[in-house]
């Protein structure tokens, strides 16, 4: 058995969506499936991750688009397999659909993530009386992502200073990723900063939010979906569409430490054995992979995820970026699409759509040649990941 | 310190029966963590069971509310009812009693405080906040010992 991903969508994406969401969802759904030469009738399996945008509303087709709003538009067959996960990411979900597809529970898979930014400012934390775990964060004017969530950066910037202090570096250097970033983003239609380059000076000049975190180094809220379509490998060959084999994935991004919050430690622990995980299961070694699409819903993650896949040494990611060896044609090429920083938060969904892209060769106008490999990652460390290695060959995974 | 005005929005902690003694220490300007009395381990936040021994025989033990500094920030646009006045910074920090044991506050009554606290000796103390109810918060130590 092999599994392979033979279709990816994008919906508009932008700040404020005119359509709601159920509609931006079908659209990005029906772009993978017409991507992937395949009609809705086709699919047999539906996955999803319906997180509501922080403290937005939970209605379906305007908040979250779960499976049941899908399979409601599919009344005249049945379907044989779904997954919604709670918790998680939508990696986690993919990687399930990968599971699904393999172990022949699901033949064709349609996987999407939506997001919706209601109005009024994102992730705001309006309540009285702060519930479960949140009570020893929401007092002292922290929030998160879990019960209740809202004021995640303050929390999120926490073990981002503790690797500062660690390895003596400081914010600034960041700089030279986010502004090639924005650089690449600028090239991306689909990107919210498409066409908005970031400069020096808007780069220093940016508001702090929670120190060392600044405006730059989270993603924007946006409206808007991403699909793909994950097929079993019969199919994917009968397809005309190149199929990204998944060669290797793991899941486990799990914060196994009881605290308040989590330490620098819990998420490059984490990070390391998600992606030594997949490779291990791929069979693929670091040094065969020159591209990879690293989830960074906060700029920090960036180094976090290199110095995971060791790359470089822990603490010395700015000098990798320095060096411009994030770039195309040097050691690993990072977000050549923009990432979340320039496309907008979509949870993860941009690393898994641009991953596939880079191994059929069609990431961006005039890429020489597919990628053999790229390696994708989705999500902090420690509040649901998921890794994947793709590769443009089907090979036998060794995925359990 | 945190400035306590009447208008004072700052969510409070809905307190369970799982977090009372928690709180309920605090009122009394104590702080008490939960601790397995089978593997004499610390957890926090509290759970029903021990997270290291998966043991069920917990209770509650003082502690000296005296720590370290191992990761900060300073909220300058702020997403919480309450703390629309910025900055304000947020510690986490390393009780002494254990290893990666920790508890998050606010740094307060520091001449500096958006200053990056991290290695900073702190101590625990006690100040209201909306309807005097008490939060633990932690302040520079003298001499940093």
């Amino acid at each position: 058995m092999s599994v392979g991903i033979v279709g990816a969508g994008w919906s508009l994406i932008s700040r404020r969506a005119d359509s709601c969401l159920a509609e931006l969802v079908l659209s990005a759904c029906g772009a993978a499936l017409t991507d992937a030469g395949l009609e809705w009738s086709d699919v047999d399996g539906l996955a999803t991750y319906p997180s509501t945008a922080g403290a937005g509303g939970s209605v379906e087709g305007i908040d979250t688009v779960g499976v049941e709003y899908i399979a409601q538009t599919l009344p005249t067959h049945q379907l044989s397999w779904y997954a919604s996960l709670e918790r998680g990411t939508i990696g986690h979900v993919l990687a399930a659909a990968v599971n699904a597809v393999e172990a022949g529970t699901s033949r064709i898979a349609l996987v999407w993530k939506g997001m919706h930014s209601p109005s009024g400012s994102y992730g705001e934390f309006q309540i009285d009386e702060a519930p479960g775990e949140s009570q020893f964060r929401a007092p002292f004017g922290m929030g998160g992502p879990y019960n209740a969530g809202g004021g995640a950066v303050a929390e999120f910037a926490m073990p981002y200073s503790q690797y500062l202090t660690r390895y003596g570096r400081d914010r600034l250097e960041m700089g030279p990723y986010a502004i090639h970033n924005r650089g690449n983003a600028a090239s991306n239609p689909h990107a919210i900063f498409f066409r908005k380059p970031l400069s020096e000076d808007d780069w220093t000049a940016s508001r702090l939010v929670s120190d060392p975190l600044s405006v730059l180094d989270c993603d924007m809220a946006v409206d808007g979906a991403g699909a793909v379509v994950v097929v079993a490998g019969d199919i994917a060959r009968r397809l005309s569409a190149r199929p990204a084999w998944v060669v290797g994935h793991s899941n486990v991004g799990i914060h196994r430490r009881r605290a308040p919050t989590m330490l620098w430690d819990d998420l490059a622990e984490n990070a390391s054995h998600l992606v030594d995980l997949a490779l291990a299961r791929s069979g693929v070694g670091m040094s065969d992979i020159r591209s990879a699409a690293l989830y960074d819903g906060f700029s920090y993650f960036v180094p976090m995820w290199l110095e995971a896949t060791n790359v470089c040494g822990p603490g010395e990611a700015f000098d990798f970026i320095a060096d411009a060896q994030t770039t195309v044609g040097n050691r690993l090429a990072v977000n050549v699409f923009g990432g979340n920083l320039g496309m907008g938060r979509l949870h993860g969904m941009p690393q898994i759509i641009e991953a596939i892209r880079q191994v059929q060769g069609s990431a961006w106008d005039g890429q020489p040649a597919a990628e053999p490999f790229c390696l994708a990652t989705v999500g902090s460390a420690t509040h649901g990941a998921a890794t994947f290695v793709l590769s443009n060959e089907a090979r036998s995974s060794r995925i359990g | 310190m945190i400035e306590q005005e009447t208008s004072d929005r700052r969510p409070l902690p809905a307190v369970t029966a799982l977090t009372a003694p928690y709180w309920d220490a605090v009122q009394q300007r104590r702080l008490a963590i939960q601790h397995c009395r089978h593997c004499d381990r610390f957890q926090h936040p509290p759970a029903p069971t021990c997270s290291t021994c998966r043991g069920t025989d917990l209770d509650w033990q003082q502690v000296s509310g005296l720590g370290r500094v191992v990761q900060s920030t300073t909220v300058w646009m702020a997403r919480i009812k309450g703390f629309e006045s910025t900055p304000y910074q947020c510690v986490a920090v390393e009780l002494d009693e254990q290893p990666s044991l920790l508890v998050l506050g606010n740094y307060v009554n520091s001449s500096d405080f958006t200053e990056c606290s991290i290695g900073r000796r702190v101590e625990v103390v006690f100040e209201p906040s909306r309807n005097g109810f008490l939060l633990p918060q932690f302040q520079p130590t003298k001499d940093n010992r």
